[in-house]
């Protein structure tokens, strides 16, 4: 299993019978290489969850990387991610040459209308379910960066919906780059934080032990 | 050659300033191919649709495909590698910071940060798709301003698929799957 060649194909399977990318590929690979060939530890694979989550880019692409990365190093994650991208290239680009025609057929030009509301209909639900934890305060003691979606009774962060309704209308409205827009967001972020720390060294210089809760909520 | 290098760069910034993954990403797909010429805004939205129901990532559907319709399969080739290419260095450098800063508040506070615009930016995907469909590909603008005309049988598609991806009990590839079908029957 540990060859490189069993590596491409494994993950040319899982990223070709893995439908919709990110959590549905984390999913598959927990159970390949870790319940299955034991390969990477649970904590391991928590790990690589994380930081495939934390990194820019497609988090499916990250994950197959760390986990090529975990069992052969450099070759390993080079080889990995080779193939979870032959299967997305080969089929998009099938429907690339096909797409054009597609359009004049009226019947399948209502077809993808009907996708598109549907993938609306999809979307729309990921997003309420995501507004749930990202626009609450982080729960005490965890801090900012646990990305886990707790399922407690969320406290809504007046400063995050700010933020929030800032960066939609942004978004919908202005031209300006969704990139901008989210290292804006991160960079208010590490204003928050470091706020926690000036305020903890003040605390920490009235030798007043006063309750540890995580950065953003004292800057809200 | 050059329109080659065009779609490896753009495509490079966007995985390297892609934070948040999935529906999140869809934005700066879109300001990407649009401000390029790339796809239409239509095609664009047949992608995130398409991506639902095809193996892989949203982003790296969306490059694949922009990436043909402009230069055949080298163009798929040079948008996807341009995509996945900053992901080595990304992970590796964050590998680093979370051995050491992991509990440092400057770390969490970066991407406690993100996700306030993370989730802005999937409601953004989701207004692009809705648009594109039931408001027959009108911008915000002119839906708020009331000169936007309602496409009644995808607002109908759009509504009972709410209702079933809320109640979590079809998976969305298939849910999507039969909106297509929905959509053809009432064309």
């Amino acid at each position: 299993m540990r060859s490189l060649r069993s590596l491409f194909f494994r993950s040319l399977l899982i990223s070709a019978v893995t439908v919709g990318g990110g959590f549905v590929i984390l999913s598959a690979l927990r159970s390949y290489y870790t319940v299955r060939k034991r390969l990477i530890s649970d904590e391991d694979m928590d790990e690589i969850a994380v930081t495939a989550q934390s990194a820019p880019g497609a988090m499916a692409i990250n994950a197959s990387l760390l986990v090529g990365y975990r069992i052969r190093g450099i070759p390993g994650a080079l080889v990995s991610v080779l193939g979870a991208l032959i299967p997305p290239v080969a089929v998009m680009s099938a429907l690339a040459a096909v797409s054009g025609a597609v359009r004049e057929i009226p019947a399948l030009s209502g077809m993808m209308t009907g996708m598109r509301a549907g993938a609306a209909a999809v979307i729309l639900d990921t997003a309420l379910d995501f507004a749930r934890s990202a626009l609450s305060r982080p729960s005490p003691g965890t801090a900012a960066q646990k990305t886990e979606i707790s399922e407690k009774s969320p406290r809504r962060s007046p400063f995050r919906i700010i933020v929030f309704a800032a960066a939609l209308a942004l978004c919908l409205f202005t031209g300006i780059s969704p990139a901008w827009i989210l290292l804006a967001s991160g960079a208010v972020g590490i204003v928050g934080g470091g706020v926690c720390v000036l305020r903890e060294r003040t605390t920490q210089g009235r030798k007043r032990s006063g309750a540890d809760s995580p950065s953003e909520e004292r800057a809200a | 050659m050059f329109v080659l290098f065009e779609l490896f760069a753009a495509f490079l910034r966007v995985g390297a300033l892609a934070f948040g993954g999935g529906y999140s990403v869809l934005p700066m797909i879109r300001e990407t191919v649009l401000s390029h010429g790339w796809l239409t805004a239509g095609q664009f939205a047949d992608v995130a649709a398409f991506s639902e129901v095809t193996p892989g990532p949203v982003t790296l559907n969306a490059a694949s495909y922009a990436g043909f319709v402009t230069a055949g399969l080298p163009g798929a080739i040079a948008a996807t590698v341009g995509c996945v290419l900053p992901s080595l260095p990304a992970v590796a450098f964050l590998l680093l910071l979370r051995k050491r800063f992991r509990e440092h508040p400057l770390y969490g506070g970066f991407f406690g940060g993100l996700r306030p615009a993370v989730c802005a930016l999937i409601f953004a995907a989701f207004c692009m798709l809705l648009f594109s469909s039931v408001f027959f590909g009108a911008s915000a603008v002119e839906i708020l301003t009331g000169k936007a005309s309602v496409n009644a049988a995808a607002l109908l598609i759009f509504s009972g698929a709410f209702v079933l991806a809320r109640s979590k009990a079809v998976p969305p590839a298939a849910l999507i799957l039969f909106c297509g079908v929905c959509g053809a029957v009432m064309a």
